[in-house]
């Protein structure tokens, strides 16, 4: 009797303060966003849910990465080349206003006095400051013609415009078989994805398989269980069961057994904030357009163990709120954001990587239009 | 089995009851909801030059590029001398790590050729440099070398686009009043220049007194108020020749703020007489004049939503200068400002979103921004006199006359982001008033 | 229109804002100078209306209507037409600086009509009289403060020996 008082009150203190801790550092999520559909729990993958997590499968067992299918993501595959959009250059076109001006052309500026001051307008005399000290009334009758004293400003000249043959290498070391990247099998070249900058010299060794790219998880709904933040060692089996099901809807249950569930506990709320406030810092939305600014993006990127981000892992999951254009930008603002801050490596715990292996980030400028 | 769904779906309801933000599992997942707000660092060395006599335009080009850029306000300019490496083969890889160890988040490369015609050809290509990725495609123009600036500023929109994801506004004029001589006594001309205040050429000599120029849709012919008539008068020009021909010319009648609209080929105006001021169109092509207000009281400054629909105005038949809006054909206006003050030269965006206009309270001018219905209003500027508020072509920059108090007060033009941000005094000789903004040029 | 003005003293007309075309910028700068204080002396100069009778009535902030010192300018106005039937006149409506340009555009247009219609419904033929609107463009002060302000929003009429009669 008193003995199941004792453990159902231990099991509520505990519900609650992992309620509380949850509560206090968690952002809930605004709303919802137009992801794709959840994965649904195939039988296979529903027996995985009861086996003990237990037994880690190899890594390269997983099957080749795919990206995901959404039309959305401008970078379906990390080769820069293969960006989807082709900004229609203007067309050459014919001048468009009237072109009788003969003499106008005098008008424009003289390269060699004008070109250096690249601000301020060629000077105009007649706006000059000196008081005219003009007679009003005597103002003599205006001649029959007035002409303007300058002559016609010339209608501007039309740019033609035409695509640039693309560049033969845009990677800093020619040398990287950047193509190699399309179908990263098991374990991309690093050299190939990542510049080493002076900031970090990182082994290159015993990281291939780390590293090696995972079936992408559908964009899916937050799995909505957690275990306790405490590493109880006699979970509720609840616990057990949420764990996997969270699993299984993320996705990542297409490799029965892949052991997440048993890698260790969650990140808890401090380490999650840690990481929210390390890429907030260098997100940086001051060069968007307002409409970008109406709309939220979900990236994903792989994680080194080291706390860095794979860049050429990084990819736009999908969209809400705005243009595919605008998603594009944003996208951009958030890889820039996961690059420069996680390049220094983000404050994860290494113990954990198993749980952050893989991030999803979900980038919301919404908070930032009005400020 | 069934039993085994029906305790998943258990679980499922209770974690979404316990753990409705985040889950752990599967990918980690966060939510970024905040960022800073800063401008973008961006590096525009040099164009390589092709060719030497177009060694002055590779420079000259890169620097109207990140004039213009820094001048949104979006975008910071990396100088120069902290460049570690400077860029002599447009078609050479890009040293990434150089740009990245000086923050440069954006790197734009270009190169400049000169043929024996006097033709330029620019070249460039756009880069993120921490994701080590170009931006789009690099883009080639061509155009003769007079008109290097304005190659520029094509360069610079393209920039501007890709990143911020909206259209450029660089590649455009600005038709205004410049204005000289003492306050008592003030010459006013029309002129024209580019948005950046380069290439001023005037339209008018200073015999008459011109108001409040506005350009065309096509942005080759401008809409005015003179007085060379003796009376205000609106007259439409033709920009490259500066041909102008008065549009309405009863007697004992004065016509003024007129507006094109966007079809190009009607032109709503004001008209006074006998005291009253109401709103007409008049159709350029048949010259038809259509009344479409008729109220005792003053009913000016006309601006046509961009769809054609709308007309936004204000008037004073409340008792002070509100806003209101009226279908095209001249229905029953709607009044849209209800904030303190009065409010008055209501301008629609090309965007057909907001309407900016002047706002008069407490002694203090500002220009501000509204939705279209009158919601969200917005003050983005405050001083002694703020008025005629023009947006640029992409509808995220507004322009107007910022006018100094006391005996030696002048107009000059000032620009600022529709956010608040960037206020900027255009930079220019002289005084100047009035602006108005063109489209993007072809 | 200029040249059949012989009945005036000629250098009175060219000190004082007395053009016939208003686009000649005659927007009422103040008093005569020493030329035109002899020429003032005539009760039929353009100088004497200007400076004895009074050419101008002022209004307040954002109004049109006549105060009870306008009209008695405005009966002496009426009654120096109705005496000096050679001449014509254009009235002048301003504004002070604090408001938008078209707004005061309408604003001295409403001013320059409510004097013409006293002028008119005092006996003066509306085919002498014209109205034109300066808004806030042509201030005879150019302080920002209030003794500046009332003293620019004002209608002025403005007598030219244009009519040939």
């Amino acid at each position: 009797m008193r003995t199941g008082i004792y453990i159902s009150g231990a099991a509520h203190l505990l519900l609650i303060a992992w309620v509380m801790l949850a509560g206090l550092f968690s952002v809930p999520r605004p709303a919802p966003m137009q992801v794709s559909d959840v994965s649904l729990v195939s039988a296979e993958d529903f027996a995985a849910l009861n086996q003990p997590a237990a037994a880690p499968a190899p890594v390269d067992a997983v099957a080749p990465p795919e990206s995901p299918a959404l039309p959305s993501s401008p970078r379906p595959v990390p080769a820069p080349e293969d960006r989807p959009r082709t900004p229609a250059p203007p067309e050459p076109q014919a001048p468009a206003r009237p072109d009788d001006a003969p003499d106008a052309s005098g008008a424009q500026p003289v390269p060699g006095t004008q070109v250096t001051d690249t601000v301020t307008a060629p000077p105009a005399p007649e706006v000059s400051d000196a008081p005219p000290a003009p007679v009003p009334d005597s103002a003599p009758p205006r001649p029959a013609a007035r002409v303007a004293p300058t002559a016609a400003p010339r209608p501007p000249e039309d740019v033609a415009i035409a695509d640039l043959p693309p560049q033969p290498a845009t990677r800093p070391d020619p040398a990287a078989p950047a193509e190699a990247e399309e179908i990263p099998a098991a374990a991309p070249p690093e050299a190939t994805t990542e510049i080493v900058t002076e900031a970090e010299e990182r082994p290159d060794t015993g990281r291939a398989l780390a590293s090696s790219p995972r079936p992408r998880a559908r964009p899916a709904r937050p799995a909505p269980t957690d275990t306790p933040p405490a590493a109880d060692p006699a979970p509720a089996p609840e616990d057990q069961i949420a764990d996997a099901v969270a699993q299984a809807v993320g996705g990542e249950a297409s490799a029965p057994g892949s052991g997440l569930a048993a890698s260790g506990p969650p990140l808890n709320a401090g380490e999650r904030e840690g990481l929210r406030v390390a890429v907030s810092r260098c997100w940086n939305v001051g060069s968007l357009s307002s409409e970008a600014l109406a709309t939220t993006v979900v990236v994903g990127v792989e994680m080194e163990q080291d706390g860095t981000p794979r860049p050429d892992t990084i990819r736009l999951l999908s969209w809400s709120g705005g243009s595919e254009d605008a998603a594009r930008r944003v996208y951009d603002s958030a890889r820039r954001a996961i690059i420069r801050c996680g390049s220094a490596g983000f404050p994860l715990p290494p113990e954990k990587y198993a749980r952050w292996r893989d991030i999803e980030m979900t980038f919301d400028p919404e908070k930032m239009r009005t400020r | 089995m069934i039993a085994r769904i029906l305790t998943l779906f258990l679980v499922l309801a209770l974690g979404a009851g316990l753990a409705p933000a985040q889950a752990q599992d599967g990918p980690l997942r966060i939510v970024i909801d905040e960022g800073v707000i800063e401008p973008l660092p961006v590096a525009v060395p040099d164009f390589v030059a092709e060719d030497a006599r177009a060694a002055d335009y590779a420079r000259n080009i890169a620097r109207v590029v990140a004039a213009d850029l820094a001048g949104t306000g979006l975008f910071r300019e990396i100088p120069e001398e902290a460049h570690l490496t400077t860029v002599t083969s447009f078609a050479s890889p890009v040293q990434f790590s150089d740009w990245k160890a000086i923050n440069a988040q954006a790197l734009i490369t270009g190169a400049v050729g000169l043929d024996g015609s006097g033709r330029l050809t620019v070249k460039f290509r756009l880069f993120d440099v921490f994701a080590e990725a170009p931006l789009g495609d690099g883009l080639q123009f061509g155009g003769p070398a007079t008109s290097w600036r304005r190659v520029a500023h094509k360069v610079a929109d393209q920039v501007y686009s890709r990143i911020t994801g909206e259209s450029g506004y660089f590649d455009s004029r600005v038709v205004f009043v410049a204005e000289r001589g003492p306050k008592n006594a003030r010459q006013k001309r029309l002129a024209i220049m580019d948005y950046d205040g380069a290439n001023v050429q005037f339209l008018t000599d200073a015999s008459a007194l011109v108001l409040a120029p506005r350009f065309s849709p096509t942005g080759d012919r401008v809409l005015f108020t003179s007085y060379e008539s003796g009376f205000p008068r609106i007259y439409l020009m033709d920009v490259a020749s500066t041909r102008r021909r008065a549009l309405d010319e009863q007697s004992g009648t004065m016509t003024f703020a007129p507006r094109f609209a966007p079809d190009g080929q009607r032109v709503v105006f004001s008209l006074s007489q006998g005291g009253n001021t109401d709103i007409y169109m008049l159709d350029l092509r048949s010259g038809q004049r259509m009344r479409l207000t008729s109220a005792p009281s003053i009913e000016t400054a006309p601006s046509f939503a961009p769809d054609g629909q709308q007309i936004v105005f204000e008037s004073d038949r409340s008792g002070s200068q509100q806003l209101y809006v009226m279908p095209v054909t001249g229905g029953e206006p709607r009044r849209i400002s209800f904030g303190q003050g009065r409010y008055g030269t209501p301008v629609w965006s090309p965007r057909g979103d907001l309407i900016a206009f002047t706002k008069q309270n407490k002694g203090r001018f500002h220009i501000g921004v509204m939705r279209t219905d009158g919601s969200e209003e917005r003050l983005l500027t405050a001083s002694f006199l703020d008025e005629g508020p023009t947006w640029a072509p992409n509808g995220r920059v507004i322009m107007f006359t910022r006018e100094t108090s006391g005996a030696q007060g002048a107009p000059s033009l000032y620009t600022v982001d529709i956010t608040g941000r960037n206020l900027r005094q255009v930079s220019l000789q002289g005084a100047a008033s009035d602006p108005a903004w063109s489209p993007l040029l072809p | 229109m200029r040249s059949i003005s012989s009945s005036i003293v000629i250098a009175a007309a060219l000190a004082l804002s007395a053009c016939s075309n208003p686009s000649g910028m005659g927007w009422g700068s103040g008093g005569a100078g020493g030329i035109g204080g002899a020429a003032s002396s005539d009760p039929t100069s353009a100088a004497y209306f200007q400076e004895t009778v009074g050419d101008r009535v002022l209004f307040a902030v954002d109004e049109s209507t006549l105060s009870d010192t306008a009209r008695a300018t405005l009966e002496a106005q009426a009654r120096w037409l109705m005496s000096n039937p050679e001449y014509e006149a254009v009235i002048e409506g301003h504004a002070d600086e604090q408001g938008t340009r078209e707004y005061n555009l309408a604003l001295g247009a409403r001013r320059a009509s409510a004097v013409q219609e006293f002028l008119v419904a005092r006996g003066v033929s509306p085919a002498r009289l014209k109205t034109v609107s300066y808004g806030k463009e042509r201030p005879i002060e150019i302080c920002s403060v209030e003794a500046c302000y009332a003293k620019n929003r004002r209608a002025v009429t403005v007598v030219t020996a244009g009519l040939g009669s």
